[in-house]
């Protein structure tokens, strides 16, 4: 337990975990990464640098469906890397869509994964295309510094312009955010770019991170009420803008959120962010630095399971945060403003912004950028991007917005959406035009299950289900993901689906439609007869007594069929 | 009271040692020890004197443990640590090893083992506990009668198949034999409370090893090696070394020398009796409009004509001497104006099989003319890519299926798709060492520069594996190439282990389409020069496997060139240094 001290939580001296032991000796993240990369006789890198590479924006992996076969064979796994590339409020034009396009193809898998928090991934790049790759991602004014490890992620915001007139504000903000938590060491640029930015004799400077950066992941979110399509309480840091007249005043700061937890640790849990109180924009940075600064100095760096801030805050007592942050900037928080969330999803279709600008929303199916018999989506997109006539912004649902386009062009690019169905959902049932899916299985280390590959083949079935009750057309949030460290937040899910092993979900039920409300087990390694089982007669009774309006989730927990999940905090 | 009369049963020292040890028992004590000496007789169990003697003395102590490891998270080997630790407190010695790094026929030398290995998944092994636990359900585990055990298994009760792999090596190392001292030991996601109980309990089970009870399992060698050296080997494993998307086909099998007693040298060959595809055979004999049930006289014994061509004769090959016999049932001239015309002719043969001669012309023949035209099968030698130090009586191959598109038919390799697709493990094949003195590793400290691309790795794998055993000081160096670096690295994992141990000092490679420009060994020769030459200066030995016609003549002008360059001599100086290379042995060839 943390000990008090005239009103301030006392700093632990943690012994450290290895990841806290390989950050220590790497010299600002450089590690032994070029001797790894230039290593041809293995396609995968150095055990220690794959902790390093993530602060870089990639991840090693295996195609996991060739493991076994592999092992046999005498071969080692068949290693690839992932690239993240960090894309702040989701906001990329159409010149950078081209140059994704076009490294999926040279180097990668051949897709794109538009992610749950508005970045671009690209998939199964080996190593000697690497750098290539980095350096592709680099010429289109892009970078993947920071989009993993242990510093603040890529920064989400509502990127819609035509839903609210701020949009375009707090997009530029969520940028300056990024920019100013971004790490200094250049080590990315000797590595990836063949660039010396050192002179001799000089070492790098960290002086928000220091050389251990954060004890774990940072992760800041902005949300324009009443759309939290950012699930802003699923972050370290989320913020809600409060809007008077069209005019952005400031943001109530939710501290806390995160979604992971480890199976089998009692310690772990999801957690929403807990409203903490109001901050003027002009104050606003200084409040997040200073928010990850106490991170730095209080997260626990001797067990990672345990490092994410939601932690930190628990372990010391929100009130003594807020009175430890109040102290270390210098002023007062005031007291949270009134606001109203109605849904954490997207919006589709054309809205037309205050600038006069058209905004479009599509909905991509978990995210995935690919040609398939069916649909050539990423052809399609492709066409539409070499007319650069609109940019291309990400969502937080892994969906996609083209935004500022002309009433001009509007035609134009409706035109091709047409041509190559795109974008469409309005013949989904409610359930598919919400459901995400993270990527697990075959490229994800992490993953116990599917999730991308499998989530839209049981809506086809689920789908049969809602028909029967007449409920097609209702509007359910379903997450699955393969594992429960959260990717695609599947705690806020009215339907989640983690991953237990290949077939097996733990069964979740009962978030809220908006993000406020965590869902609660329902039923532990289900396969997917035991889902279609036990969802039917929910659907049922759903169909048949629910109020006026009333959600999936709300009813759930009305009709006490789980446990009381956790709601959202507002502490003042 | 004593035991009288018995000598004709008893030997009359041993009724003294008897006497001894009951004299000072109540009549109780001997009337039970009657009747579980009586029971024991019953059960046809061996009476283990010393087991009745020594049980005061039976503690712990002197106890050698050897502790097989298979973790997933690590708990498995929190045990094995702690197991390891109250052992040495008790004067016993437990030797902790991980399965991965396990060889299975060691199995048959332990005495004592304690398994501690967890269950991921769906009841499937860690990565680290595969190979093992799946070869411990093969004849490799060998005959464990001489092997106590007891298997502590971790797992995760929420999980339908609950600590299943520590299960399977329970079943398994009983059905090779072995004892198990108690069922096995099933631990939860919350074993730290039971840590200390464990390990104690399952130090006590193991006695101490009787140093000198000999060996008396002697080693039953039964000759199946017929008087012309042919063994009939079992296949043990076959797997195909390239991965998905390859466009290579390539084998690595493995053959049992169980009981015959054959030796093999690292360098040396394995000759294989390959057997015709049946539908091939089927082809040429309706073809011919013969009879397949015919018996014809083959070797004074009269067989059937399809047995006789699918086993006894060549089929894929057409030779001169053959075409000349088959020339004297064909009507047509131009077979004889061919003949006549050996460049013409040889082109002509390049590529062609029997099937092919009997389309292009009109054959009159017998089944017995036919049988009498054609040659013996030849058995195929193929580099042997194992070393016995490593692999004991096991013999290991590395095979690239052959077949080739000509006529708007397949043609296949007789011998490598004999082995790709006609003979599937446990069955058995007839082999032949065949021994290669001219390809022989040097003295233990000399270096030596392997070149070995395609399945001209085979060699350098059980140079490599002999070098490994024997604990050899000389330095290595591997040159490999192929299409792929993803799919056709052959034998990579083995590589990266034995560079990681040391053993493979440099190893480069050369993948011809991973990039615009191709690449092959010979380039990475010619790249790496200096070194090259300064591994020569310090007595490096060269060897060469591989395709003859293309690879190991660019190889030789490669080295000529470093000689050049790197020596300062001139063309001629340089191709004279080679040759004396060859001649000193200091630069050998296996190639085809």
């Amino acid at each position: 337990m943390t000990q008090i001290k005239n009103n301030i939580p006392q700093v632990i001296e943690w012994p450290p975990s290895e990841v806290e032991g390989i950050k220590t000796k790497s010299n600002f993240l450089r590690g032994s990464l070029i001797e790894s990369l230039e290593d041809e006789i293995t396609g995968a890198i150095a055990p220690d640098d794959t902790q390093l590479i993530k602060f870089h924006g990639s991840y090693q992996q295996t195609d996991r469906d060739l493991d076994d076969e592999r092992k046999r064979q005498k071969l080692e796994p068949l290693y690839s890397f992932m690239i993240r590339a960090r894309v702040p409020a989701g906001v990329a034009t159409a010149n950078q869509w081209v140059a994704f396009d076009e490294l999926s193809d040279k180097y990668g898998n051949s897709t794109l994964k538009l992610t749950t928090r508005q970045a671009f991934q690209l998939h199964g790049i080996v190593k000697r295309n690497l750098r290539q790759a980095m350096q592709g991602i680099n010429d289109s004014l892009l970078d993947s510094i920071a989009a993993c490890g242990d510093v603040n992620r890529n920064v989400m915001s509502t990127s819609n312009e035509g839903l609210s007139p701020v949009v375009g504000e707090i997009a530029e903000f969520a940028q300056s955010i990024s920019d100013h938590l971004l790490p200094k060491t250049t080590a990315y640029h000797e590595i990836w770019l063949n660039k010396k930015l050192l002179t001799e004799g000089k070492i790098d400077e960290e002086p928000i991170y220091g050389k251990t950066y954060l004890p774990r992941k940072f992760k800041i979110a902005i949300a324009v009420p009443p759309y939290n399509d950012t699930d802003v309480f699923a972050n370290d840091i989320g913020l809600i803008a409060i809007v008077e007249k069209g005019k952005l005043l400031g943001y109530n700061v939710a501290v806390g959120g995160g979604m992971g937890k480890t199976y089998g640790v009692a310690e772990t849990y999801p957690r929403l962010a807990d409203v903490i109180g109001f901050v003027a924009k002009e104050k606003a940075l200084q409040v997040l630095e200073e928010i990850v600064r106490i991170q730095r100095d209080y997260g626990n760096r001797e067990n990672r399971k345990l490092a994410r801030l939601k932690y930190t805050i628990d372990r010391i007592g929100v009130d003594a945060f807020v009175e430890l942050l109040q102290q270390r900037l210098g002023f007062e928080l005031e007291a949270s403003k009134s606001y109203q969330f109605d849904s954490n999803g997207d919006v589709f279709g054309w809205k037309k912004a205050s600038s006069g600008k058209w905004f479009v929303g599509l909905f991509i199916e978990h995210g995935r950028i690919v040609d398939s018999p069916s649909l050539s989506l990423k052809k399609g997109l492709r066409e539409i991007a070499d007319l650069n006539a609109c940019d291309f912004r990400l969502t937080g649902n892994q969906g996609l917005v083209l935004g500022n386009i002309t009433t001009k062009d509007k035609k134009t690019i409706q035109t091709l959406l047409d041509k190559y169905g795109i974008g469409t959902a309005q013949k989904m049932s409610g359930l598919r035009k919400h459901a995400i899916a993270c990527v697990a299985l075959n490229t994800c280390t992490m993953a116990f299950a599917e999730a991308e590959r499998y989530l839209p083949k049981l809506i086809e079935k689920l789908d049969v289900l809602l028909e029967k009750h007449s409920l097609t057309n209702d509007d359910i949030l379903i997450r699955m993901t393969g594992c429960p460290n959260g990717c695609g937040r599947p705690f806020l899910g009215e339907i989640g689906l983690v991953g237990r092993a290949l077939g097996k979900y733990n069964l979740y039920l009962g978030a809220g439609f908006s993000g406020n409300r965590l869902n609660s087990i329902f039923k532990e390694m289900v396969s997917e007869e035991e889902i279609l089982a036990l969802l039917d007669p929910l659907f049922e009774q759903y169909a048949q007594s629910r109020l006026e309006n009333e959600r999936f989730g709300d009813f759930i927990v009305r009709q006490g069929i789980v446990d009381a999940p956790k709601v959202v905090k507002v502490i003042r | 009271m004593s035991i009288s009369n018995s000598t004709d049963v008893l030997p009359i020292q041993l009724l003294g040692k008897a006497n001894d040890l009951i004299k000072d028992l109540s009549k109780d004590q001997l009337i039970w020890l009657g009747g579980y000496l009586s029971g024991l007789a019953l059960n046809g169990q061996d009476i283990d004197t010393g087991e009745l003697v020594n049980e005061q003395r039976q503690l712990e102590s002197n106890v050698e443990l050897t502790v097989l490891v298979g973790s997933q998270s690590g708990n498995a080997k929190i045990i094995a640590k702690h197991l390891s630790e109250l052992a040495e407190a008790k004067n016993a010695k437990a030797n902790v090893l991980s399965m991965a790094d396990y060889k299975v026929k060691n199995l048959k030398d332990e005495k004592n083992l304690v398994v501690i290995v967890s269950t991921h998944g769906e009841g499937e092994p860690p990565a680290a506990a595969e190979d093992l636990h799946r070869l411990i359900d093969t004849k490799r585990a060998g005959n464990l009668s001489g092997l106590n055990f007891s298997v502590i298994a971790l797992g995760d009760s929420s999980y339908k198949n609950y600590c299943q792999t520590g299960i399977d090596f329970h079943e398994r190392l009983k059905k090779r034999g072995a004892t198990a001292l108690s069922e096995p030991l099933l631990l939860d996601v919350d074993f730290q409370d039971q840590l200390e109980e464990v390990t104690r309990e399952t130090l006590k089970l193991f006695k101490p090893t009787e140093s000198n009870i000999s060996d008396q399992t002697e080693k039953a060698t039964t000759n199946t090696v017929s008087s012309n050296g042919i063994y009939q080997a079992e296949v043990l494993d076959k797997v195909l070394l390239n991965g998905k998307g390859s466009a290579k086909e390539t084998y690595h099998i493995e053959l049992s020398l169980e009981d015959s007693g054959l030796e093999y040298q690292p360098g040396d060959a394995l000759e294989v009796f390959g057997v015709n595809d049946e539908s091939l055979v089927n082809d040429i004999i309706s073809k011919l409009e013969l009879n397949a049930d015919e018996l014809v006289d083959l070797k004074s014994e009269k067989i059937e004509l399809k047995t006789a061509l699918q086993h006894y004769r060549e089929l894929t090959l057409v030779t001169l001497p053959v075409m000349k016999k088959l020339s004297a049932y064909v009507t047509e001239p131009v077979l004889n104006t061919l003949l006549d015309n050996r460049d013409e002719l040889d082109k002509y043969l390049e590529g062609r099989d029997l099937l092919d001669l009997i389309n292009d012309f009109r054959f009159k023949l017998t089944a017995q003319q036919l049988v009498d035209s054609l040659r013996a099968l030849p058995p195929r030698a193929y580099s042997i890519a194992s070393s016995q130090s490593e692999v004991g009586d096991e013999v290991h191959l590395t095979v690239g299926a052959v077949r080739y598109e000509k006529n708007e038919r397949v043609h296949e390799g007789v011998c490598s798709t004999f082995l790709a697709d006609r003979i599937a493990t446990e069955e058995k094949l007839g082999v032949r060492i065949k021994q290669n003195e001219g390809f022989r590793l040097p003295e233990t400290d000399k270096p030596i520069i392997m070149i070995g691309p395609g399945t001209g790795i085979a060699p350098f794998r059980s140079f490599i594996q002999e070098r490994a055993e024997s604990g050899s000081k000389g330095q290595n160096w591997l040159f490999f190439g192929d299409q792929h670096f993803e799919s056709d690295f052959l034998y990579q994992s083995e590589w990266l282990k034995f560079r990681k141990n040391g053993i493979l000092n440099n190893i480069d490679i050369a993948f011809s389409r991973d990039q615009e420009e191709k690449v092959y060994v010979q380039n990475r020769l010619s790249e790496k020069a200096s070194e090259v030459y300064s591994w020569i200066k310090n007595g490096a030995y060269i060897y060469v496997c591989g395709d003859k016609d293309k690879m190991a003549k660019d190889v030789r002008e490669a080295f000529v060139e470093i000689f050049q360059k790197q020596g300062g001599l001139s063309k001629q100086e340089a191709e004279d240094e080679l040759l004396a290379f060859r001649k000193s042995n200091r630069y050998q060839e296996d190639v085809y």
